[in-house]
């Protein structure tokens, strides 16, 4: 999951933005441009695909049912029975099952929260730099600049 | 029509908002440290039937429930965090003005 979305924020940092777009070429503005717009549809990808949240929502369902298991076990221990509905073994193997799975579920969710967070800074460069070349393009369309052609 | 950068005040205030508590690290380290000294002190015999003091079961559900809501609110964060990210990528769409072909051969020269 974060394999992937690693991945694009490093092609951000390879994309070298440079300082001054008059001084590429027109073939170099245009590769320049494609490679910015390739990466942001790529982040337009990833971040509406859903299958990234499929393991966390899986580990959070299984530990949500875990807790209710043993939630339940305790109101029948509180309520008068004192030896619960589950064995005591298992009932230390589902709070267990519980407590791994839900402690999984915040610790890729830390992650996937950092790497938002990064691609929430990445996709603004991208947008900024996707304008920047934009506007030099018809800029240079409309005759304002003339660069040179490699 | 103008076309206007992306401001850093929104990152800047999401970064507060969604901003770690360090109460709930520790509180999540003390529950670990429990879970495993209660493995490795009382793996055969804490467990079983009558050994459980009834106080421990309370305290471990306790903590389940409090890392449930944990993970419940940090669902909410990333979600707020992927949806805002799906808008700042569809306005940089909506705002991108590629050259067509006409313009990319001109450009070129051919």
């Amino acid at each position: 999951m974060l394999g992937r979305g690693g991945r694009l924020l490093r092609r951000v940092v390879q994309l070298r933005l440079p300082a001054d777009l008059s001084r590429l070429g027109n073939r170099e503005l245009l590769a320049h441009g494609d490679r910015v717009r390739a990466t942001r549809q790529g982040f337009e990808r990833y971040v509406s695909s859903r299958r990234g949240g499929l393991l966390r929502r899986l580990l959070a369902f299984t530990g949500a049912a875990c807790t209710l298991v043993g939630g339940l076990d305790l109101a029948w221990q509180l309520l008068g029975d004192r030896s619960g509905l589950l064995d005591p073994r298992w009932d230390a193997a589902v709070t267990m099952a519980g407590f791994l799975a839900l402690l999984t579920t915040w610790l890729l969710g830390l992650a996937l929260r950092r790497w938002l967070r990064r691609a929430l800074g990445a996709i603004d460069a991208l947008a900024d730099e996707q304008m920047r070349v934009d506007d030099e393009i018809q800029a240079r369309l409309l005759g304002h600049r003339h660069a040179p052609r490699r | 029509m103008p076309r206007q950068k992306s401001s850093d005040k929104d990152v800047a205030a999401l970064r507060f908002s969604f901003n770690h508590n360090p109460w709930d690290r520790a509180a999540i380290a003390v529950l670990a440290g429990g879970w495993i000294y209660f493995l490795i002190a009382g793996s055969s015999s804490v467990f079983r039937s009558d050994a459980v003091p009834f106080v421990v079961s309370v305290v471990l559900v306790a903590g389940l429930i409090w890392l449930l809501g944990l993970v419940m609110k940090q669902e909410a964060e990333i979600g707020a965090l992927a949806g805002e990210a799906r808008g700042r990528l569809e306005r940089a769409a909506e705002r991108e003005r590629p050259p067509n072909e006409e313009q990319r051969r001109q450009l070129l020269g051919d």
